[in-house]
């Protein structure tokens, strides 16, 4: 029988593109009766590596996260560079960009789902790892994001 | 104040053209076993109000137990449904996350307040699913789930009566 392409099915994240940051941060929290979390910045290509459709890109994004008793809420706004970010926020609004999965071995990982059939369309790295948008889409109807901490 | 009071996510729906070839695909994907692809039970035993009317909305369904979460994925058929109706505005997709509260009233009224009006009702004998139409507001639909129900007066009243 084949390998599974992913080893583990935990999804760490639901995260959505937003056209403000902020107001998307306070609505969630306001939702669930909680702290709105604070807004964070993505380092600039120097420390992010951020990698677009195979290109290296200055693209940047402000970002929250809500952590929930089970899984983590992520806010991502765009900013004026082209990226997977701002793709999705110009072809779809605010919307749900993806699911994430915590793997070990991200170019592995990456290949294994290339092998697949899913392009990878943006990478980078963050303090303490890297992550990596597949285009799962066609087979699984929603964008994968692969995580690897450190 | 009005909230959803669980910070759960207990599942993350995705609707779908062809239900055996997407569950497949994420059997394969995560090596996890084929689920049992169901009928969601008939309306005659669980009433659906799709946009306030009762509806006789069927669809097909099965999930993976992630391990902190359940993916689900639904296909509909062609009858009016909120899952219908989601595949014909947006395509296959995520289709709601679903989250267990214990006060049903104050989960749909802070969702509408900030805008979200109510798409689906489905009614088991004693809990509740409730698809809320917030993708605007929030990026994604809410499934809003309840239990210690009593819907039996939800049925359609039986017009055979024992004589």
């Amino acid at each position: 029988m084949r390998e599974p392409v992913l080893k583990t099915s935990k999804v760490l994240q639901i995260a959505f593109i937003v056209s403000d940051v902020q107001a998307a941060a306070e609505k969630y929290a306001r939702l669930f009766g909680i702290e709105t979390p604070r807004v964070s910045m993505s380092d600039g290509y120097e420390k992010a590596q951020t990698v677009f459709m195979g290109k290296p890109s200055p693209a940047r994004c402000k970002m929250a996260f809500i952590d929930l008793d089970n899984i983590q809420l992520e806010f991502i706004e765009p900013d004026e560079n082209d990226s997977d970010w701002k793709r999705s926020l110009e072809e779809k609004g605010d919307s749900l960009h993806h699911i994430a999965f915590e793997v070990k071995g991200m170019k592995k990982q990456i290949e294994s789902l290339e092998e697949d059939g899913a392009q990878c369309i943006q990478k980078g790295e963050y303090p303490g790892g890297r992550y990596a948008f597949m285009d799962t889409a066609d087979e699984y109807m929603v964008k994968f994001e692969l995580l690897e901490n450190d | 104040m009005a909230v959803i009071d669980n910070t759960n996510i207990m599942q993350i729906a995705i609707i779908v053209r062809d239900i055996r070839k997407t569950a497949e695909n994420y059997a394969k994907a995560f090596g996890l076993p084929m689920p049992e692809i169901q009928d969601v039970p008939p309306v005659s035993e669980v009433p659906i109000f799709y946009r306030g009317e009762r509806t006789d909305s069927r669809a097909k369904i099965c999930c993976f137990n992630m391990g902190n979460i359940i993916l689900e994925l639904t296909e509909p058929d062609e009858t009016p449904s909120g899952w219908k109706e989601f595949l014909d505005e947006h395509g296959q997709g995520v289709h709601h996350i679903g989250i267990q509260v214990t006060d049903r009233d104050a989960a749909l009224e802070v969702l509408g307040t900030m805008g979200a009006g109510v798409n689906h009702v489905g009614y088991y004998p004693t809990g509740s699913y409730t698809f809320m139409d917030s993708m605007e507001q929030f990026g994604v639909n809410f499934n809003i789930k309840h239990g210690g129900e009593d819907n039996s007066d939800k049925l359609v009243a039986s017009e055979w009566r024992e004589g």
